[in-house]
């Protein structure tokens, strides 16, 4: 039996790797192709030129800052927008614009072939269509993907069955109940998100096979909250797929933000140093990881037009209240990440450099402050990189996650037989450390690779989303998973300062990846925007 | 859409800094990897700061120097096996860092940066040495309480035999290992054959010779110099033990004549001096299975005349170091050139797979004629000075040096090699001892040859 056990983990250390690499890379692939579009949309100026459009806002006029350039116009002097089911013309600075002869005051819808008066030029916008191409959803290849995801599960489950025989029962109770959640999920939403949940479902995977480490229920516990997650996320699509909808709640959301702090401050407890924890009905909740959802939701209520400067306030408010109580739950890791958020929302929001700098220069006057007030916070981020000189103090945990990595090698030591279990929150702050010593660096870069498929993606849907709601939440939901990971990661590599944040998806904590995957649900509807426009568009063709 | 190119490469950006940083961190993991696996917190490897994943080291017969057995590192039972061998087998807890178990730690506990720390077996890789227990003994004893160290080689394929060092200690001896770690027992965790660098003394005119030979042929045999009590060379006097009178090579070798090596090096000159001890590795860093040894030095651009004459024959600020020493002697045993010598044989994987063995290379010094001269010249000295009926029925050529070292202690050297083609070995001698003992460390070759001649000819 001990043969063969070293002889499984010996062939599957070199198949999880390979498996995991083609399942990521197809994933990316699927997620970043370019779709076929059945038509495509032209501006048409005086019937001689063709400008080429796609979904998003254009502003038009004279100046050269204008997206679409046309003389004879005041310098800004309307705003195309191009969303999911209508196109509409919104006049700036009391420009005048004409549909169909009529004057228009405000926004206004129109349809293709009306004819657009501005000043002197005569301006139409016209649909071509392409010549049909099915536009399938690649089931087949999906339903592919996924089993490919399911040995990798079986693998590891193994891998922890011959580690932990006494939670055998445990073990089996999770990954079954996952891998059939799994296909339940799929059936239900039709495979349309299928590209974008491999990730998640992929760093969930190795997120229970930390989670195995501990008591049985903690897998349970880990497990339930990801189903939590779930079906928090799914409500919330319901009310995110429509924008104008999502932004009306904006104000609810804020109240519900602050509401949690406000519950932080009055009820949390101390814990690590921080007193970011509460306790709900005998289990520990921490309230910031919410927040987070609240915090994207809000930013993208705030660049849904992102030719006006007026929406911003809210958002800017709500965050620097949000860094100050932070701060003063000494949460020092949460508050760098929203800070970073913020801080890419408004640049991607306003495309001011001016800013950039003006936020940059505040977040340095912001942090000098806070390391005035609290002298450990500096001497803990300027002690960074100099782990192995302070082994036994202050770079404790950092140099055991960094030799764990190094015992790893490329194909790790098997799964459940990490040495790093035995430091104090392996489990959280320091678990990538663990991924690479199990299951080798590639695995790990794989885990990392995962958040640059989401923010790749994010990329993606800047040109592609019907509405700057969606492409702009995408973006925050990423830049705030990337700066997360890279805080744990690069922490505990004592690369940056150790700030105790955890791995998104991986780490164990209820609050943590329910957060987590509620944020998946941002990525999610805007895969579901592209499709939509996609097939309801093409319905819309053949009516015609 | 200028803004949304702008929001673009805001985003690309964030994304290039991410990518940046897990490639810096790739980087680091392949640049230090060896290092943090190999750190002493690794619980893979150790246990309380003790080395225990490590595979077996045994000697050239099979006899285990060390294990690991139940999670304890144990060393070969015999007390006298394990002082003699614990500087090359190396110990559990890195004292000894030239033994095999830490200077190769790496690959006994089966590290590589693909597998990191992994093994099938979850076993270590074993070390079969080149070492003989039974020579290793029979020098430690020779070498009795006196510091020193004994180093012979087969100068055909380069395997050391024996690397004795003294004052040494039984790892296994709870209360002696606490006393060495104390310091009370004085340096014994160096093993002085690979980290010793010693004053050359007479041995070196063993360099001078070759240069007198290789750079004037015949006529380096018909050169005489003058000897009496020594010799003056720019009004200071250079002292000689005897009174040589005219003297020629042969002679002056044999008995050691320090007027006669220390009038040639000033006729040779120093860039021919400096070009012949270069030759034979002075003034280079040597490694034996990659362990960087002691340096030796032969510096003399800055020397006044006198000086400069002292370097001649080994003194000055002359340094050897044995594992040169034996190289050089292999190479003038063995006509000219020599395999590097080396101690590792061969590495094992936990199913006996061989995943390292031992390939010296060959290094060639200077030309067959000068060697068999040379050789010549050792087999002379031992004849006609030393006493060939000294080493029993071995045939050696060799040549003592005696270096004063401050106080009334003095560094006694024998090198040379066994010229019988059936134990073709060179050795290195050097015992530390007190003035006035000058023959003690040819008695140690001696003691250490004999037994060598007892295991290799059973």
């Amino acid at each position: 039996m001990e043969f063969f056990v070293r002889g499984f983990i010996s062939v599957v250390r070199y198949v999880l790797p390979v498996l995991s690499v083609l399942l990521l890379s197809v994933s990316a692939i699927g997620l970043l192709k370019k779709r076929f579009k059945p038509y495509k949309l032209v501006l048409n100026v005086d019937g001689l030129k063709e400008i080429p459009l796609s979904s998003g806002e254009y502003l038009m006029g004279s100046s050269s800052e204008c997206d679409i350039v046309i003389s004879g116009l005041k310098k800004k002097h309307a705003v195309l927008s191009i969303s999911n089911n209508y196109m509409t013309i919104r006049p700036t600075n009391k420009s005048k614009i004409k549909i169909n002869e009529k004057i228009v005051k405000g926004e206004k819808k129109f349809a293709p072939n009306d004819s657009l008066t501005m000043e002197d030029r005569e301006l139409s916008v016209i649909m071509k269509i392409n010549k049909d191409k099915s536009v399938d959803n690649r089931f087949l290849q999906k339903a592919i993907v996924f089993s490919c995801l399911n040995i990798i599960q079986i693998f590891v489950f193994f891998c922890l069955v011959f580690a932990f025989k006494e939670k055998a029962t445990v073990l089996f109770i999770c990954f079954g109940t996952l891998i059939i959640g799994e296909w339940i999920y799929l059936f239900i939403t039709r495979f349309l998100c299928a590209f974008i949940e491999i990730p998640v479902l992929f760093l969930f995977t190795f997120g229970l096979s930390v989670a195995a480490h501990g008591e049985p229920s903690t897998m349970i516990k880990q497990l339930l909250c990801f189903a939590v997650g779930f079906v928090l996320a799914i409500l919330l699509e319901k009310i995110l797929i429509k924008p104008s909808v999502a932004i009306g709640f904006k104000g609810i959301a804020l109240i519900v933000g602050i509401g949690l702090f406000v519950i932080n401050i009055i009820f949390g407890v101390v814990y690590n140093g921080s007193q970011n924890w509460i306790n709900v009905l005998g289990y520990s909740v921490q309230p910031s990881e919410f927040i987070k959802v609240i915090l994207i939701f809000i930013s993208g209520a705030a660049a849904d037009k992102i030719n006006d400067k007026k929406d911003i306030l809210p958002f800017s408010l709500f965050t620097i209240i949000s860094l100050l109580i932070l701060a003063y739950l000494s949460d020092f890791g949460t508050a760098l990440i929203y800070a970073v958020c913020a801080v890419s929302i408004l640049f991607i929001r306003l495309c001011s450099f001016k800013l950039l700098g003006i936020l940059s220069g505040g977040a340095v006057i912001f942090g000098g402050t806070i390391m005035l007030i609290f002298p450990y916070v500096a001497k803990r981020i300027f002690s960074f990189g100099s782990a192995f000189e302070n082994a036994s103090d202050s770079g404790y945990q950092q140099t055991r996650t960094i030799i764990a990595a190094a015992s790893g090698g490329l194909f790790g030591i098997g799964g459940g037989r990490g040495s790093l279990v035995k430091i104090p929150a392996y489990d959280t702050d320091i678990v990538f450390g663990l991924i690479t010593e199990e299951w080798g660096l590639i695995i790990g870069i794989c885990v990392l690779f995962c958040f640059v498929i989401f923010a790749i993606y994010a990329v993606k849907t800047l040109t592609v989303s019907s509405s700057n709601f969606y492409s702009t939440t995408c973006c925050a939901a990423a830049v705030l998973l990337l700066a997360q990971t890279a805080l744990n990661v690069f922490g505990s590599m004592d690369m940056l300062p150790f700030t105790g944040v955890t791995l998104p998806f991986i780490s164990v904590g209820g609050s943590s990846v329910i957060a987590c995957t509620v944020i998946m649900s941002f990525f999610r509807v805007a895969v579901r925007d592209e499709h939509i426009i996609l097939i309801e568009r093409r319905r819309k063709i053949e009516k015609a | 859409m200028r803004k949304h190119k702008i929001r673009r490469n805001a985003m690309i950006t964030v994304i290039m800094l991410f990518v940046i940083a897990v490639g810096i961190f790739v980087f680091r993991l392949i640049k230090y990897g060896k290092d943090w696996a190999l750190y002493e917190t690794n619980q893979h490897i150790y246990s309380s700061g003790k080395l225990v994943n490590a595979g077996a080291v045994t000697d050239r017969d099979g006899n285990v120097l060390s294990e690991t057995v139940d999670g304890q590192r144990v060393y070969n039972e015999d007390s006298n096996i394990r002082k003699a061998t614990i500087h090359v087998a190396g110990d559990h807890e890195g004292y000894v860092s030239t033994g095999v178990t830490n200077a190769w730690k790496s690959q006994l506990v089966g590290y590589s940066f693909s597998n990191g720390v992994f093994t099938f077996s979850g076993k270590g890789n074993s070390a079969e040495l080149t070492i003989s227990s039974d020579i290793s003994v029979a020098a430690m004893k020779a070498l009795g309480k006196n510091p020193g160290c004994v180093g012979v080689c087969n100068y055909k394929t380069g395997e050391v035999l024996c690397m004795v060092s003294t004052p040494t200690y039984d790892i296994s001896d709870d209360a002696e290992y606490e006393k060495a770690k104390r310091g009370e027992l004085g340096s014994v965790f160096v093993n002085r054959f690979i980290s010793s660098s010693y004053t050359p003394g007479s041995t070196f005119k063993i360099v001078t010779a070759a240069a007198q030979i290789d750079s004037l042929g015949k006529g380096a045999y018909n050169s005489p110099q003058i000897c009496n009590y020594g010799t003056v060379i720019e009004n200071e006097s250079l002292s000689c033990l005897g009174r040589h009178r005219s003297v020629t090579l042969e002679n002056a070798f044999a008995h050691s004549c320090n007027s006669y090596f220390s009038l040639t090096a000033l006729s040779l000159g120093k860039n021919t001096m400096t070009k012949y001890a270069e030759i034979f590795g002075f003034n280079k860093t040597f490694y034996i299975d990659g362990i960087e040894c002691g340096k030796s030095v032969y510096d003399v651009r800055d020397a006044r005349n006198i000086d400069y004459g002292w370097s001649g024959i080994g003194q000055y600020t002359n340094l050897m170091n044995p594992v040169q020493y034996l190289s050089m002697v292999s190479a003038i045993a063995n006509g000219g050139d020599y395999k590097e010598p080396y101690f590792v044989h061969c590495l094992r994987d936990s199913n006996g797979k061989i995943i390292y063995k031992a390939a010296p290379k060959t290094v060639t010094v200077i030309n067959k004629d000068t060697a068999d001269k040379v050789a010549a010249l050792m087999d002379y000295a031992v004849k006609n000075n030393y006493g060939k009926s000294t080493f029993g029925s071995l045939d050696i050529c060799g040549k003592t040096g005696t270096a004063e070292v401050g106080g009334d202690k003095e560094n006694s050297l024998f090198v040379g090699f066994c010229k019988d083609s059936e134990l073709p070995l060179a050795f290195v001698v050097v015992t530390e001892s007190s003035a006035g003992s000058g023959t003690s460390a040819m008695k140690v070759a001696n003691k250490t040859l004999q037994a060598a001649k007892n295991t290799l000819c059973k």
